[in-house]
């Protein structure tokens, strides 16, 4: 069964290294990559729509990206009436606890804050395979 | 009557044994503006015809006896009236008396002559200087006599005096002339009063109003009384002039003298006026021109503005107290402003330099690994990139938490318990000091001024540095105890480490400073954390050291109670 993963994510390395993680996990999947803010904030805008994207099964989100705030995007997210309780990974490499919290209002299932090394970020494919598993 | 026998009235009169004998009688009248007072008579023991000289010498006789009678009466009359006059100016505190036109005494009351220690004979018929006044004094005061006596005028003046324990006193005292007959001046009478008690009174309220006034003048808080409905100021101090870059301000409205004024000082005053509540404000607002180069700008006051109300309870203007806080205000500005950067810088710090460092990170492994997994060269310098890696991110976190130290102010009223900050510090680093084998035995700890988790930052940085540090021929020991001193606690961390020699530790606190580069990882900021963590608490950190014979840390922090 394969997965269709939303990734919001500017950093070509990191989504790089996503893809290199799932891999690794073995996790079968479609990915709709966003580049920037404005992409995903249009993407999420249109889910479901047709010739659009579909609705994803799981989000994974870089809450810094460039010309949108990942919140909003959150927030545009979870107000698709197929998207309110669909899993959602934030990826961010900062940690600030005001973004943590707005974020978890707003509903997440895990906040992965970017390893420097490459083992632990690996591990994000492991982290989405549980998530699928219990979040589902 | 030349016969009483021929006297028709003579059986009313009652005759008796003896006017049975008196044959004639000659009786005059005395009137006295057209009443009789009195009657004179002449009687004789044989029948007299009387001639009309009698009658009229009789008439004389009678007149003079009254006239007699009637000046002795007036004498007495006058006597009486005399002794209540001196009577009366006898007993008032006032010196009273009176001179001839030689400015001679010819009266003085009893207070005076008391005062003299002299009788009114002793006194009477001598001047001042004959009373041995000060030669000045008498000169002064017989020439002011004789001035009465020319002008016909009343003379008013005061002069001081000591009395006889010394103190000094003032006199005023007032000559006035005296009328006789045809408005010529008979004599000259005079009042002195003692005016001490009213004179110091005068002074002392001078003074103080004085004292007032320079108060007024100087006080560096700015003053002014503003009047009716217009706010004309009435009263304006120096620093309230300031205020206003000098202009002209008593005898003008507020609006004109500051027409660019912004809208919250009139809505304050008007309230004011309105409902007679002072109004009170911190770090309020006011836009106006101080300097007058036609630039309004904000300028901040702390400011009480005072009803003044009238005797029937009416507001009729207002008093202004007013001290300029736009220098704190803007610093206070400036500092949450450089606060506000350094949270971006932080996060800048956190993300944006950290980012770059997690690419070189993980690609360079990603690359070893892919494409040289068998070179041993080629795996060896990916381990310097490694640590190189991991020295800036430790680095950069430090930096971090450095300069948080310096902005975060978390210590709660209730002080920190420095046993919790300890028992956090070694959970943090139960397996670095398992690893070693280090003991460690602490003390009771006391609860101090600051924050548990910064404070378990300064325990964590000095057990780290202590473990970092240590001997490895020994067992690791570190001691941890704490003596009170004079509302402080003096903490104390003492370990049986490398140590140091002395002379390096105070350099120890430097930013970035480390004595054991080459042999031992770090940044070199934990000694310069802790210190500002204490310096933050009002506490400071010290450190004994002797090679070979392990390292002292000594901090101190105000005991809870003495904040």
């Amino acid at each position: 069964v394969s997965i269709r993963i939303l990734l919001a994510e500017d950093n070509r390395a990191d989504v790089m290294l996503i893809r290199e993680a799932l891999a690794v996990h073995r996790v079968e999947h479609e990915l709709v990559v966003a580049g920037d803010g404005e992409v995903a904030l249009r993407l999420v805008a249109h889910m479901g729509e047709p010739g659009e994207m579909a609705c994803p099964d799981l989000l994974l989100l870089d809450l810094n990206l460039p010309r949108a705030d990942g919140i909003e995007i959150l927030r545009n997210f979870r107000q698709h009436p197929q998207c309110a309780l669909t899993p959602v990974i934030v990826v961010s490499s900062s940690d600030m606890p005001r973004e943590r919290e707005s974020a978890a209002a707003l509903g997440i299932s895990r906040y992965f804050r970017k390893p420097a090394d490459l083992q632990g970020f690996l591990e994000i494919g492991a982290l989405i395979k549980d998530v699928l598993a219990t979040d589902r | 009557m030349a016969d009483i026998a021929n006297d028709p009235g003579r059986e009313r009169t009652g005759a008796t044994s003896w006017t049975g004998r008196i044959r004639s009688y000659l009786g005059v009248p005395l009137h006295k503006h057209g009443r009789l007072v009195a009657a004179v008579g002449l009687l004789q023991l044989t029948p007299r015809d009387w001639r009309p000289h009698e009658i009229e010498l009789l008439q004389q006789v009678a007149n003079r006896c009254w006239e007699s009678i009637e000046r002795a009466r007036a004498q007495a009359h006058f006597r009486e009236q005399w002794e209540t006059i001196d009577t009366a100016l006898a007993n008032t505190p006032d010196f009273t008396y009176t001179f001839d036109l030689d400015g001679r005494f010819t009266y003085i009351n009893r207070a005076l002559l008391s005062l003299w220690r002299k009788s009114l004979d002793e006194a009477v018929g001598k001047n001042f200087f004959e009373l041995d006044y000060p030669p000045d004094l008498a000169a002064r005061l017989q020439r002011q006599i004789q001035q009465v006596i020319d002008t016909k005028a009343p003379v008013k003046d005061h002069t001081p005096y000591t009395d006889p324990l010394g103190d000094a006193g003032y006199y005023e005292y007032i000559f006035v002339p005296v009328f006789g007959a045809g408005g010529r001046v008979c004599g000259v009478a005079g009042s002195t009063r003692d005016i001490t008690e009213r004179e110091r009174m005068s002074r002392a309220l001078a003074a103080s109003q004085q004292k007032l006034q320079q108060v007024f003048a100087q006080a560096p808080v700015a003053i002014a009384v503003f009047r009716g409905p217009e706010f004309v100021v009435e009263l304006a101090n120096p620093s309230y002039e300031a205020l206003l870059g000098g202009r002209e301000l008593i005898g003008r409205s507020l609006a004109d003298i500051v027409p660019e004024l912004s809208e919250n000082v009139w809505q304050a005053f008007h309230r004011v006026m309105a409902t007679g509540e002072p109004f009170v404000a911190n770090e309020f607002p006011v836009l106006y021109d101080q300097n007058c180069d036609g630039q309004a700008e904000d300028h901040w006051f702390n400011l009480v503005y005072h009803p003044l109300r009238e005797g029937d309870g009416s507001v009729s203007g207002i008093v202004a107290v007013c001290s300029e806080v736009t220098a704190q205000v803007r610093s206070r500005q400036d500092l949450e402003r450089v606060n506000r950067e350094l949270e971006e810088f932080a996060y800048v710090a956190s993300h944006d330099l950290q980012e770059p460092l997690r690419m070189v990170g993980i690609y360079t492994e990603l690359l070893l690994g892919r494409f040289l997994p068998e070179n041993p060269v080629a795996l060896e310098f990916g381990g310097f990139v490694r640590e190189g890696v991991q020295r800036m991110q430790k680095l950069i976190q430090d930096l971090l938490t450095y300069s948080r130290v310096i902005h975060n102010d978390g210590a709660s009223s209730e002080g920190a318990d420095l046993n919790e900050s300890l028992g956090q510090a070694l959970r943090i680093l139960g397996s670095r000091l398992k690893e070693a084998g280090a003991r460690v035995t602490a003390a009771p700890l006391p609860v101090v001024a600051g924050d548990t988790d910064q404070l378990m930052h300064v325990f964590q940085n000095l057990l780290s540095n202590s473990l970092k540090y240590r001997d490895t021929g020994r067992t690791p020991e570190i001691r941890i105890s704490a003596a009170p001193c004079g509302g402080q606690w003096t903490v104390c961390v003492e370990d049986n480490g490398i140590g140091f020699q002395q002379q390096y530790a105070e350099r120890i606190f430097g930013l970035f400073k480390r004595l054991h580069k080459d042999e031992y990882s770090g940044t070199g900021l934990g000694l310069a954390i802790c210190q500002r963590i204490l310096e933050r608490y009002g506490g400071r950190i010290w450190a004994d050291g002797r090679p070979g014979e392990g390292a002292t840390f000594y901090f101190t922090l105000p005991d809870v109670g003495a904040q």
